[in-house]
């Protein structure tokens, strides 16, 4: 009764389609994240709207208030959306479980990627909802309406390209042991470099200079800076940097991989 | 017959990191130069394993049993050697391979924890790429034959181990895998789910003629899942032979108990057959007897001249301290050449 399929693009499509309902499954089991992301985007988008009313005594307007809310409400949006997949994949190392993944036939990598999208599916709307009745009860209505709809659209990807990078962070386990030293710099610099509480051009020249060698822009404050009204970057220039991003981030995972799976095989896993 | 595993000459060796002491000075010179050891995990095994056999592959802690179910899993690579697991080599084929072979590693999971049991066989389902008719048939086949009807749809959390491990092995079987290895598949768990899952194994891969490597610490799981025993040490096959005759040949003594008439048995009647006393209660005396097949009937003639013999009970050693009399011969180097055949 036992078959040995030959490679097929259907058959691998189903299977990692089979991870991202695994992984939908898995967020709708567990909703207790998205519900505490929505918690901290009203706490968050509450304290920086009240932070912006002090500036703006001192001659900030409304409206820039209000943008650069629903600003924050769309860069926390796209953070919160990509699950924090480098946690799992560290326990994963430490458990010794990717050595039992591994002798299935199908892609350690995609498997997480495809189980991280597929969670999203049920993050993404609920989050979006959270971060837009945030964004209204503390920015108002957005200045540019229309925008919501590009940062939705381009934020998945980025979100996408975001866990890509995560696997790799989580994959430093093999090395490191603990990650949470790699993450808590990464978390900086997507704070910085990314954008995440003010869009990038408020930030002195040499940061922006250094920011555009980094995937952080496209990651943040180029999909959110759509509801600027003056983004950072047009749709298909910033389409075709997330591509560049997601195959850079693919890249090094895979050479993470193979290397961490040469290192097993000389320490006995 | 089939050959579903075989190993020719293997070897494998790790390099491991050797402190140079505790001192900060040592500590600081292990991080800038560390000094490392080549440490033998695995010296020139061969072994060949028929297709539909269940093989106990067993040794001390360290003695290679893991990096070579892990080699033949495609999951390591070997120093040296030739490996073929169902005609494949497995880390040059370890795709293709996946299809042919499961795992179940005790102190492993491949349930999704806050699923429902049901989830993890539909991915394995996508992930073997099984046909929804095949799918069916086996989930079904196997559902009723480990009962898993009511745990499908519980989340696996709400398991109890017993029940987890039951579906850690139909999770394992759902692709009919040709080759099966099993690391302490049944650890952590009580005498009835232990047996339960014991019989499983043993039933399926007669249904399906599966083969089964297995490797474990406890004895029971040697016994009542696999007809042939090997025992590896220090990365060495010490012997490789079937339960029954490793019983038969490495037997040295028995536990006879007698429930005699007279409460008490005069203490002339072992010596004639060199028997020891272990218990005496009134009527009830448990004697070892060598374990020759003659000892035990001139026993029961030297008791019958004293008193009636009620009852008579016959224990073989338990497997256990055969198997740990066989380490400890392979360790002591002026036993290990005339008792252990290599």
């Amino acid at each position: 009764m036992t078959t040995f399929p030959s490679r097929t693009v259907r058959g691998e499509l189903a299977k990692y389609g089979a991870f991202a309902r695994v992984g939908l499954a898995g967020a709708r089991a567990e909703p207790g994240k998205t519900y505490a992301g929505i918690v901290f985007l009203f706490v968050i988008l509450g304290v920086f709207s009240a932070l912006w009313r002090a500036v703006g005594a001192g001659g900030s307007s409304a409206e820039t208030r209000g943008t650069m809310v629903w600003y924050l409400a769309m860069t926390e949006w796209v953070l919160f959306c990509a699950p924090q997949l480098h946690f799992d994949v560290e326990a994963d190392v430490r458990r010794g479980d990717v050595a039992y993944q591994i002798a299935r036939p199908v892609s350690y990598l995609g498997a997480q990627l495809a189980r991280a999208v597929g969670g999203m599916a049920l993050r993404a709307p609920v989050l979006l909802a959270g971060a837009c009745a945030a964004g209204l009860l503390f920015g108002g209505r957005p200045a540019h309406p229309a925008a919501i709809v590009r940062v939705v659209v381009i934020g998945i990807g980025a979100a996408v390209v975001m866990s890509a990078w995560y696997v790799s962070i989580g994959l430093l386990a093999f090395w490191l042991g603990d990650i949470a030293p790699v993450y808590w710099i990464w978390q900086k610099l997507t704070f910085v470099f990314g954008g995440l509480l003010l869009p990038l051009s408020f930030y002195p020249d040499l940061v922006v200079r250094i920011a555009t060698f980094t995937p952080f822009p496209a990651l943040l404050t180029g999909p959110a800076s759509f509801v600027l009204g003056h983004p950072m970057f047009g749709t298909i220039e910033l389409f075709a940097l997330l591509m560049l991003w997601f195959t850079v981030a693919s890249a090094f995972a895979v050479m993470l991989f193979r290397r961490a799976t040469r290192t097993m095989q000389l320490n006995g896993g | 017959m089939h050959t579903a595993v075989d190993l020719q000459d293997l070897r494998k060796s790790f390099r491991a990191r050797r402190s140079r002491g505790a001192g900060a000075r040592a500590r600081l010179a292990d991080l800038v130069a560390p000094r490392t050891e080549s440490v033998t995990a695995v010296d020139g095994v061969s072994l060949r394993i028929g297709a539909g056999e269940r093989v106990a592959f067993i040794g001390p802690n360290g003695a290679g049993k893991s990096t070579t179910l892990k080699i033949l899993a495609g999951i390591l690579h070997p120093d040296s050697g030739n490996v073929h697991v169902d005609g494949l080599v497995p880390w040059r084929d370890r795709r293709a391979l996946g299809f042919r072979i499961g795992t179940v590693f005790g102190q492993r999971s491949q349930l999704w924890y806050q699923l429902p049991a049901r989830a993890t066989f539909d991915l394995l389902a996508y992930v073997y790429e099984l046909s929804p008719e095949v799918r069916r048939a086996r989930l079904d086949a196997l559902v009723a034959a480990f009962g898993l009807e009511p745990l499908l749809d519980r989340p696996v959390r709400q398991l109890s181990l017993g029940e987890r491990m039951r579906c850690e092995v139909a999770a394992s079987l759902l692709h009919a895998p040709r080759v099966l290895f099993l690391d302490e598949p049944t650890i952590g768990l009580d005498v009835t789910a232990k047996a339960t899952i014991r019989e499983l194994l043993r039933h399926r891969a007669d249904v399906d003629g599966t083969t089964l490597l297995l490797t474990s610490h406890d004895t029971g799981d040697i016994e009542q899942v696999c007809d042939r025993v090997v025992i590896i040490h220090r990365g060495r096959i010490l012997l490789d032979t079937s339960i029954d005759e490793l019983k038969r040949r490495y037997l040295r003594t028995r536990r006879v108990t007698i429930v005699t008439a007279a409460e008490q048995l005069d203490a002339a009647v072992w010596a004639g057959v060199r028997a020891s006393v272990v218990a005496a209660v009134p009527h009830r005396t448990t004697v070892e007897v060598d374990a020759s097949d003659a000892i035990v009937g001139i026993l029961v003639d030297a008791v019958t001249k004293q008193t009636t013999v009620r009852d008579l009970i016959i224990d073989d050693p338990p497997l256990d301290a055969v198997i740990r009399d066989l380490y400890k011969a392979a360790d002591s180097p002026v036993h290990a050449r005339a008792e252990v055949p290599a």
